[in-house]
């Protein structure tokens, strides 16, 4: 019997920003991926004093890319505001073409992290290829 | 990274290339780029390029959409890229004008021998960042009660003299009197007003920073008297933009345009180009709001800029006068008149290069042109030039922002690890503060364009001429 596959993110080389590649079994597994992701770099950067609160986030969109894009400059927002981040693993994710929603564990961050300055539509396509789900997020560092 | 793909293109002169406007069917204006041999091949070994003819088809362009020798691949518009959109037909895109809205540098000479400055410079440095928050850190900012926010989104760097921490002639020195009339803080978001109401006076990430630096060559002795500018003296240069509040206004607008695109009939190779005719409702609110955010960078570099006089005040004695040369702007777009047009000129890594003849440069520099500050690297040179005349209809009066970088990040990381540039720069005598070794192997020299090189072509090309060169003795990274 085949493995599943499993999602994956890889960081993508870019002259002066930071591409996010990802790769996940369907588009709600992608979105959980980029929330981990996303979770890593800011939790690296800011550093991380304990667990968090859960958090439910509720996204709308009219399409998947706008969908990915909205998450992630939601846990930015959060992250700044809030000092909290999205913890590596436990994120729930239920989504559709236009509509998420992301159950979350959260971490509670040291500093307050400011490197990633925002999620770009920058050549942004969610497609499927071969069974799974792909899509490249260029963040402005 | 990887290039993209490749376009026509004819050398005009030994600094200027042009791709032709037929050179993709969707171009609207041909495309030019400010580089010599050595730099036009280095610009296309990106998506620079791809980017710039991308910008050529937005409605409204002007002839010709521009990149500066700087320029690199950005998203939307390329970093180093300088657009004019008619204000009558024309778009206004935030993607064009970018997250860190307002980004820009400021220039204080200090009055003093970098040579007496030298023994006290560990201490100016650990004091400076305590002083002024970097990355991560959280303490030293300036908070804002919801009134004191809204008087500096509406009145930028001027909201700040009654609170002591600007003064009538930081306003007289700063690009539009550090402030933007048309700022509207109605337009700006709770979120963006969220992430900005402690921010005032922090740094931020990336390659943001504050350096003390020494004078060490001047090449034009009237306007560099003109600046206060002299050999062997002490500056320190400041660079940092609108924080979050400025990234979350880029956001909030990129999105909302995304969305009336359809209804305005605008379709785009490029989806982050999201844009909306500038004199639509949606136009006007996002020129309003980016002008408020604009306002709030202006007034971010004033309280860095302060808390830089209180620390060399503390180290050094109260005498000592830190003296604002310039502050200029380099992701903006502002209305200006050129010739008989009114356009909407989008400079995105690029800083606005006026003459001695043109009505908004500041009176003190009417004989010779607004100072043009170009940043270079950590461990290389910074630039004073000086704006041309020759700049109006050569670049809609327009220079370069920097060196531009060259490397990726991953690349320049692997290339020097972060203790290694510490230790090389530590070696010449240059004080570190601030960074963490990946940021440090992230912004270290070898990863920026030769700075002597991009300013040799826009010296060249008449788009600003050099005043004097300057090099990092301390360096605060963000």
């Amino acid at each position: 019997m085949a493995a599943r596959a499993r999602a994956s993110h890889t960081f993508v080389d870019h002259t002066a920003e930071l591409g996010l590649r990802l790769r996940a079994p369907s588009f709600a597994a992608l979105l959980g991926e980029a929330v981990t992701a996303l979770g890593a770099m800011l939790v690296d950067e800011a550093g991380a004093a304990g667990a968090a609160d859960e958090r439910v986030l509720e996204l709308a969109a009219p399409d998947r890319e706008a969908l990915l894009v909205d998450l992630l400059n939601e846990i930015l927002f959060l992250a700044e505001t809030a000092g909290w981040a999205p913890a590596r693993e436990g994120a729930v994710v239920e989504a559709d073409a236009t509509h998420a929603t992301v159950r979350v564990p959260g971490v509670r961050l040291v500093g307050r992290p400011s490197r990633i300055k925002g999620a770009t539509f920058h050549g942004l396509a969610v497609q499927s290829v071969r069974g799974m789900v792909e899509a490249e997020v260029i963040l402005d560092v | 990274m990887s290039a993209g793909p490749s376009y026509p293109f004819t050398r005009l002169d030994h600094t200027l290339v042009e791709v032709p406007a037929r050179a993709r069917s969707d171009m609207r204006v041909a495309a030019r780029v400010y580089a010599d041999d050595v730099l036009w091949d280095q610009i296309r070994r990106d998506r620079t390029l791809e980017q710039l003819v991308n910008v050529a088809t937005l409605p409204g362009v002007v002839e010709p959409a521009l990149a500066m020798p700087d320029a690199h691949e950005g998203y939307g518009f390329p970093v180093g890229g300088v657009a004019a959109f008619r204000a009558a037909d024309g778009v206004i895109s935030p993607g064009g004008v970018g997250y860190d809205i307002n980004c820009g540098v400021r220039l204080l000479t200090t009055g003093l021998a970098c040579a007496d400055v030298r023994p006290r410079l560990p201490d100016l440095m650990h004091e400076l960042s305590r002083a002024v928050p970097a990355g991560a850190g959280r303490g030293g900012r300036v908070s804002c009660t919801p009134d004191e926010l809204d008087d500096v989104l509406a009145n930028g760097s001027g909201a700040l003299v009654p609170r002591g921490l600007a003064t009538p002639e930081d306003l007289d020195l700063t690009e539009a009197t550090g402030r933007m009339p048309d700022a509207d803080p109605d337009a700006v978001s709770l979120r963006a007003r969220q992430r900005g109401h402690d921010q005032l006076g922090t740094l931020g990430s990336g390659n943001h920073f504050v350096e003390l630096q020494e004078i060490t060559e001047i090449y034009d002795a009237d306007a560099a008297a003109a600046m206060g500018l002299r050999a062997g003296d002490c500056t320190v240069l400041i660079h940092s933009g609108s924080r979050g509040l400025g990234h979350q206004v880029c956001t909030d607008y990129v999105r909302l345009m995304d969305g009336v695109m359809r209804a305005h009939a605008i379709t785009l190779p490029d989806r982050e180009l999201a844009c909306a005719p500038f004199g639509s409702p949606e136009g006007q609110r996002y020129f309003a709001a980016m002008s408020a955010a604009a306002n709030f960078a202006f007034a971010n570099r004033q309280v860095i800029a302060h808390r830089a006089r209180e620390t060399f005040r503390a180290v050094l004695g109260g005498e000592v006068q830190l003296r604002l040369v310039y502050d200029v702007t380099h992701n903006m777009a502002k209305l200006e008149e050129h010739g008989t047009q009114r356009l909407v000129v989008h400079r995105k890594g690029a800083t606005r290069a006026f003459g001695p003849a043109h009505p908004e440069t500041p009176v003190r520099y009417r004989a010779v042109g607004q100072p043009v500050l170009i940043p270079g690297s950590m461990g290389t040179a910074s630039y004073v030039l000086a704006g041309t005349d020759d700049a109006l209809t050569r670049s809609f009066g327009s220079c370069c922002h920097g060196a531009g970088r060259a490397m990726s990040r991953r690349a320049a990381r692997l290339a020097q690890s972060g203790q290694e540039v510490r230790r090389a720069l530590e070696g010449r005598g240059i004080v570190v503060r601030g960074a963490g070794n990946q940021e440090l192997a992230e912004e270290a020299p070898h990863a920026y364009k030769d700075v002597d090189r991009v300013v040799e072509v826009v010296h060249r090309a008449r788009l600003a001429r050099k005043v004097a060169r300057l090099v990092p003795v301390g360096v605060l990274k963000g």
